[in-house]
């Protein structure tokens, strides 16, 4: 029993190295076949391998994440400040309205009623009211000076798409002699700024600049502004 | 059941099938039953998916060439099948378990065929006989092989194909344990025999 044993051990030693050798043959074998499956049947080849779908997907995440960054560090931090069109918007709409004392005029007409509601409408910064109230104004009597310049800033403030008239008002005003003159060129500027004619705009802007008046630091600003 | 645990047995369910391909314990079964059967189109289907993504990770982790990558996890899918298929593999963490077999196989890498040469050169020492190419030895075996009966050419396949052991063999063919084993042991004596022939035709 004893010699059987050691003969089966022996055998069993002595095809060892064969049998190593028919399993690599046969792994080799199955290699091959399974390599055809997996190109015939699933495109997986060798010397190709497609890019993940996940590192797509993290390849799209990274960007928009950075975007998404970039977007909010521009929004709480914005490095280059607001271009010229942003920073004379934000003038127009921070420039406080000065309204001169002969507004305040109340009596039985029509006229001094509308002349009071146009006061009550741009005291309350409703530019919208006051806008119609201006053209109804226009269809009974010619506008003053006065008038077209708070029509003008109405308009302005209103950031109308029809900036031609505002330009229109403001600089009839800002080219006759009156107290408010150098409001309406401030206003004027600004106007220009808004409908992009920014050389009309420079020049109006070095004017105040060169001369005194009470928006000359935010004149100084935007003409600075413009020229980077 | 609680809605809680009923939450936390569907949770533990997708994590289960996320690290078995997406497999129940009963397709993972029927994978292997097929695979018994000699039918890899199944198992092939569940991890072709898997194995790109562990090419991916070869590559990331590793360095290594898109080439080297389909080797290394062509050598673990063959050797996942054989683990399976001699029952050395049981459903659970079946993505970790393959993963963790290609990083080894690239490890091992070098070691393993060194394993193979050396397994070569003692069977050539039994005949003191030199052939300079691997594949050289292969194209003889493949005619040793080729010159077997049918029956013995089964038995070799079967046993080292198909990764059956003796006892399997011996109860599909309704024979004795000792019998097979007697006819293994005759028909690797013929390989051999016919193997060491050929490399003496060759010289």
């Amino acid at each position: 029993m004893d010699n059987r044993s050691n003969n089966d051990n022996h055998n069993n030693e002595k095809e060892k190295p064969l049998e190593q050798m028919l399993e690599t043959y046969y792994s080799d074998k199955l290699k091959k076949k399974l390599s055809k499956k997996l190109e015939s049947d699933y495109g997986v080849v060798r010397d190709k391998l497609p890019v993940p779908r996940r590192r797509v997907l993290r390849i799209v995440s990274s960007i928009a994440a950075t975007l998404a960054v970039l977007v909010m560090f521009n929004v709480f931090f914005n490095p280059f400040g607001p271009n010229a069109t942003e920073l004379a918007e934000n003038m127009i709409q921070e420039t406080p309205l000065l309204l001169p004392e002969d507004f305040n005029v109340r009596g039985e007409n029509n006229i001094f009623n509308l002349e009071n509601d146009i006061q009550d409408a741009l005291s309350q910064e409703d530019y919208a009211r006051a806008k119609d109230l201006f053209i109804r104004k226009e269809q009974t009597t010619p506008l003053s000076l006065l008038d077209k310049f708070y029509y003008g800033i109405s308009l302005l403030k209103l950031s109308e798409e029809n900036s031609q008239y505002t330009i229109g008002y403001l600089n009839e005003v800002a080219n006759t002699q009156n107290p408010f003159q150098m409001d309406a060129k401030w206003y004027l500027a600004l106007a220009y700024v808004q409908n992009e004619e920014f050389e009309k705009a420079k020049t109006i802007l070095t004017e105040m600049v060169e001369n005194s008046n009470y928006q000359k630091s935010n004149a100084k600003k935007l003409l600075k502004k413009l020229n980077t | 059941m609680t809605l809680m645990a009923q939450f936390n047995v569907a949770l533990k369910n997708r994590k289960e099938s996320k690290s078995n391909f997406g497999l129940t314990e009963d397709e993972f079964n029927e994978v292997l039953n097929q695979l018994k059967a000699g039918n890899e189109d199944l198992f092939l289907k569940i991890f072709v998916t898997h194995f790109q993504e562990c090419r991916f990770y070869l590559i990331d982790k590793f360095g290594v060439t898109k080439e080297k990558s389909y080797d290394i996890c062509m050598d673990t899918l063959v050797e996942f099948r054989s683990k399976l298929l001699s029952n050395k593999i049981k459903f659970g963490n079946l993505r970790f378990l393959f993963t963790r077999m290609a990083v080894n196989n690239f490890l091992d890498e070098t070691k393993k065929a060194q394993k193979v040469n050396e397994a070569i050169e003692v069977f050539m020492d039994q005949k003191g006989a030199d052939v300079s190419e691997t594949h050289e030895y292969f194209d003889l075996l493949k005619k040793a092989i080729n010159s077997l009966s049918d029956d013995q050419k089964s038995l070799v396949e079967a046993l080292f194909y198909s990764q059956k052991d003796l006892k399997e063999i011996a109860e599909e063919q309704n024979v004795s344990y000792a019998n097979i084993r007697k006819m293994k042991q005759r028909v690797l004596t013929k390989l051999r025999t016919r193997f060491f022939d050929l490399i003496e035709e060759l010289n």
